[in-house]
């Protein structure tokens, strides 16, 4: 499995799902990325003559109450999904990989300690420790990041925790210990490139979850500000109107459900490429 | 001379698994004795063998030699200095390499053979000897091709991921090399090999090596001198060749009638040994060996016996070792 | 003499691989007869693991049948239907592995599994099938029969638990019995024992048993007859006796010279076997031992040797084998 990159490659593409998922996942990044190019109009741009019109030739998916192009703001709500999703799952397994390796590795009385922080933190539930912070610190973009970093760091360091205890009891460890390997050397050259394959597996199925997070605080006005396109905006914006244009509420949810299937698919594809049992040997 | 390695006196004790209210409890937890008041020394350039069952505590004698695992009582020392501190330590293992049974496991499992080679430069601090080619030179020296040095770990074959072990073992040109179970596992064209290998390198460099197995025919054809472990005690020691010849404690004896015969012609019509090592949490009374032992007598189960030298160099740990040999 | 009970016939066996068709076996040729142990020998690479499993029809994925077959109660096992192979497996044929944590639910006691592998036997309750589990332990040498039966099989030690594998794959009376290194994993002294336990089984069992290892020890100890398997092929087969004795191939002449048990005194250099095996996706056109052998000749290397009956029911692979 570790003979290189190239052979993770090759599993992933030999998996139909995960050709799928990489497909659409990649599709989302390019949105993200080239916005501006690729949006037909300014999404914040207000014409108020073209309101709820129905999806034509000039608007592919219409307009909002506002007049403003959907397509766009759909596009440009990939910019804010994929940032919010990306910067926070990033930071917070960051964050878990870190503390994860530390309280695996380190002496017990910090293991016991860190374990005690992360269950307090799990044990509040997720929705009213978000509202509690945001109460506090106001809705906005950087207040969403860091509520989901929270949240999500307990889960990661207590995963990368339990990987790095049973790695630690293995052989080739205890050879490092042997050499007078430093426990930075051991950390960093040892445990953390076999830990750190499995946890991209769990950061990329998670992607989804925060995105639909960020939907939901931002339709709850909890999260990303108007007029800031957002998935979540357009879908709430979608429902407020439901009565003059029923159509808004399903473009918002599309790219919604196609961005949890296509990372699902990629993580699923990314774990069972990375998983040496899946992998067939032949035996002689 | 002084010894290279000597241990003293060596007892080790584990915490073992708690139950219930025993966990509670700081202390209450049973206490197992894995090592009891063992001693051993290695001398420059001799190839001990430590024979024993599975459960016997050869592996943890040689992670206590190591300072991987802190033994609860006696005492270590290295070239006449005592081993204690975690800098006594650090310096034993510069000078000391330890080869584990599972040489695959024992490797890194997502770094090339190359980077692992060149580790324990790096680690402390010393120049590469040959530059950019040193870990081709290594494998070389070990009798593998240059090109292994790209590949992973698990790309390996039985043989080839212990030559590489071997390779590694040799970085520093140590002084010990305390081998675990170094030819478990390999077919025994390879395992000749590998034994071919190890005595060569003594040969030349003048190591010393400490050979953990329960194979008796290695230790029979490699090393110099050889201990019986039983149970975390030392049952017998001395030179290969006389104990082979005349084992005086009947679990030697037991090994070495115990172990098959690749002729059909001298098949043994009886067992050699019945039942099984006891755990360390039942640790029978008196002389461990009793419950197995062919010639128990009421005294064994109650009178621990004590090392007795029936030569210089020969140690046995048996009430009646002389009477019973015959 | 009685006919075979189990007959392997020119069985080739090749595994899909990167590079092209490994052909782990190649042409093989073995039988066990009623009341026979034979042991196949060799080392890892030389094709007695798929030998094993083709015998237990439990072939990996990717192994493809290219020539040959295994003949079980008159008909080729290795084509029937998978409801038939499962009937044959445990019922006919069952197996004990090297790892035998392996052959245990580690969920499920030991006594409702050995309840269990009875299911195809009819008209016998719940309770009289435990009597049944709990008499094969017995006779197993597990001196606590009953409170074995409510054990998991972590609660047994090594040796403990083989003993459990051999009454599971008794239990059933199998008329052929194939054990894939069944001491590889035990001490020297549970080894010792479980070959004890597998030659007083032999007494009163009528069927035949297949004992795959890489140790000679194992195979003088226990066998009748042995075939000898170097790079997929069976390179000589014989008494155990005749083979140890007067070894006619020179693979099998240099891999007990290798064993160090068969060393009496210590030598500075153990004998070893020079250069590597071939390699098995372009299988060498001649004999596959020749570059290996110290007497190989051109027609060694141009021509691949045929069976030469060297003595009463003695067979080796090798163009020397009478000089």
């Amino acid at each position: 499995m570790a003979s290189g990159k190239r052979n993770v490659w090759r599993a992933l593409l030999a998996e139909p799902l995960g050709v799928m998922g990489g497909a659409i996942v990649l599709t989302f990044v390019i949105m993200a990325l080239f916005a501006p190019w690729l949006a037909p109009y300014d999404p914040l741009k207000i014409d108020v003559m073209h309101k709820f019109s129905n999806p034509s030739l000039a608007h592919w998916a219409g307009t909002d109450q506002l007049g403003r192009d959907l397509l766009s703001r759909i596009i440009y709500g990939a910019r804010t999904a994929l940032g919010v999703a990306i910067t926070a799952t990033g930071i917070a397994g960051l964050a878990g990989i870190l503390l994860g390796l530390v309280a695996g590795y380190g002496p017990r009385w910090l293991d016991s300690l860190l374990i005690l922080c992360f269950d307090s933190m799990t044990s509040l539930p997720m929705i009213m420790f978000a509202l509690a912070v945001i109460t506090v610190l106001g809705p906005s973009t950087a207040t969403l990041i860091l509520v989901i970093i929270l949240v999500s760091i307990p889960g990661y360091a207590r995963f990368i925790r339990a990987q790095t205890l049973s790695l630690t009891r293995s052989d080739f460890i205890m050879a490092e210990q042997a050499m007078n390997a430093s426990n930075a050397r051991i950390i960093l050259r040892h445990l953390l490139p076999n830990v750190v394959g499995q946890l991209l597996v769990v950061l990329s199925m998670d992607i989804p979850v925060v995105i639909m997070l960020e939907a939901g605080l931002s339709y709850l006005s909890l999260g990303v500000k108007p007029p800031t396109p957002s998935w979540g905006n357009i879908l709430y914006d979608g429902y407020v109107s439901l009565r003059q244009s029923p159509g808004m509420v399903i473009v918002a949810g599309i790219p919604l459900i196609l961005a949890t299937l296509g990372f699902t698919f990629l993580g699923e594809a990314l774990r069972d490429a990375l998983d040496p049992r899946l992998q067939l040997r032949t035996l002689t | 001379m002084s010894a290279l390695y000597d241990v003293n006196n060596v007892s080790l004790d584990l915490v073992g698994p708690a139950s219930g209210l025993q966990r509670l409890l700081p202390g209450s937890a049973p206490r197992m004795t894995i090592l009891s008041s063992l001693s051993l020394s290695i001398g420059h350039g001799e190839m001990l063998g430590l024979v024993g069952e599975s459960g016997s505590g050869k592996s943890t004698l040689a992670r206590a030699m190591m300072g991987l695992v802190d033994i609860t009582d006696g005492s270590l020392s290295f070239e006449g200095r005592p081993v204690k501190s975690r800098t006594d330590f650090m310096k034993v293992r510069q000078q000391t390499a330890l080869m584990f049974q599972d040489a695959v496991a024992s490797l890194s499992p997502r770094r090339k053979v190359a980077a692992q080679l060149i580790e324990p430069f790096e680690i402390n601090g010393v120049p590469r000897p040959d530059g950019d080619r040193t870990a081709e030179i290594m494998l070389e020296r070990v009798g593998l091709a240059p090109s292994i040095a790209q590949r992973y770990p698990h790309e390996l074959s039985g043989g080839q991921a212990r030559r590489v072990s071997v390779a590694r073992a040799l970085a520093l040109k140590p002084k010990l090399v305390i081998a675990d179970e170094p030819t478990a596992g390999l077919d025994v064209s390879v395992q000749a090999e590998i034994l071919n290998l190890m005595t060569g390198l003594r040969r030349d460099m003048g190591l010393s090596f400490l050979i953990i197995t329960h194979n008796l025919a290695v230790v029979r054809h490699v090393t110099d001198r050889v201990a019986v472990l039983y149970l975390g005690r030392m049952a017998e020691w001395g030179p290969t060749r006389e104990v082979f010849a005349m084992p005086y404690h009947p679990y030697t004896r037991s090994l070495i009638a115990a172990e098959p015969q690749a002729d059909p012609r001298k098949r043994r019509a009886d067992l050699a040994l019945k039942g099984e090592i006891p755990s360390v949490l039942a640790r029978p009374s008196g002389c461990e060996f009793h419950a197995r032992c062919p010639l128990a007598r009421p005294r064994c189960a109650v009178e621990e016996p004590q090392p007795n030298m029936i030569t210089p160099d020969r140690m046995v740990r048996c009430h009646f070792a002389e009477e019973t040999r015959t | 003499m009685s006919a075979p009970l189990i007959k392997v016939d020119d069985l080739s066996i090749a595994y899909a691989s990167e590079e092209g068709p490994l052909q782990a076996l190649r042409h093989a040729t073995l039988e066990a007869r009623a009341g026979e142990a034979i042991g196949i020998v060799g080392e890892s690479g030389c094709g007695k693991s798929t030998l094993a499993s083709a015998l237990i029809n439990l072939l990996a994925r990717n192994a493809k049948v290219t020539s040959g077959g295994v003949m079980f109660d008159g008909r080729d096992i290795l084509s029937v239907s998978d409801e038939e192979k499962r009937r044959l497996r445990g019922r006919h044929i069952a197996m004990i592995f090297q790892d035998p944590m392996t052959s245990f639910n580690p969920v499920l006691t030991i006594g409702e599994q050995l309840v269990d592998f009875q299911d195809q036997r009819e008209g016998l309750s719940k309770s009289e099938k435990r009597q049944q589990a709990a008499a094969m332990l017995k006779r197993v040498g597990i001196s606590d029969p009953v409170r074995c039966l409510d054990r998991y099989v972590h609660e047994l030690s090594g040796g403990m638990r083989q003993r459990a594998a051999i009454a599971a794959a008794l239990l059933m009376a199998p008329q052929v019995l194939v054990a894939d290194e069944p001491t590889t994993a035990l001490d020297v002294t549970m080894e010792a024992q479980i070959i004890h336990l597998l030659r007083e089984l032999r007494r009163d069992y009528n069927g035949a048993i297949v004992i795959v290892t890489h140790h000679l020890g194992v195979v003088g100890e226990l066998c009748d007859r042995v075939y000898v398997m170097y790079a997929g092929e069976v390179v000589e087969e014989g008494s155990t006796d005749d083979v140890y004795h007067q070894p006619r191939h020179p693979y099998t002449q240099a891999l007990i010279a290798c064993d160090p048990a068969n060393l009496h005194e210590q030598t500075p250099v153990l004998p070893t076997i020079p250069g590597r095996l071939p390699d098995l996706v372009n299988p060498p056109m001649g004999c596959s031992f020749a570059a290996r052998c110290a007497r190989a000749h051109e027609r060694c290397r141009n021509e691949a040797p045929d069976y030469v009956e060297v003595g009463p029911r003695h067979w080796a692979r090798c163009h020397e084998a009478l000089s």
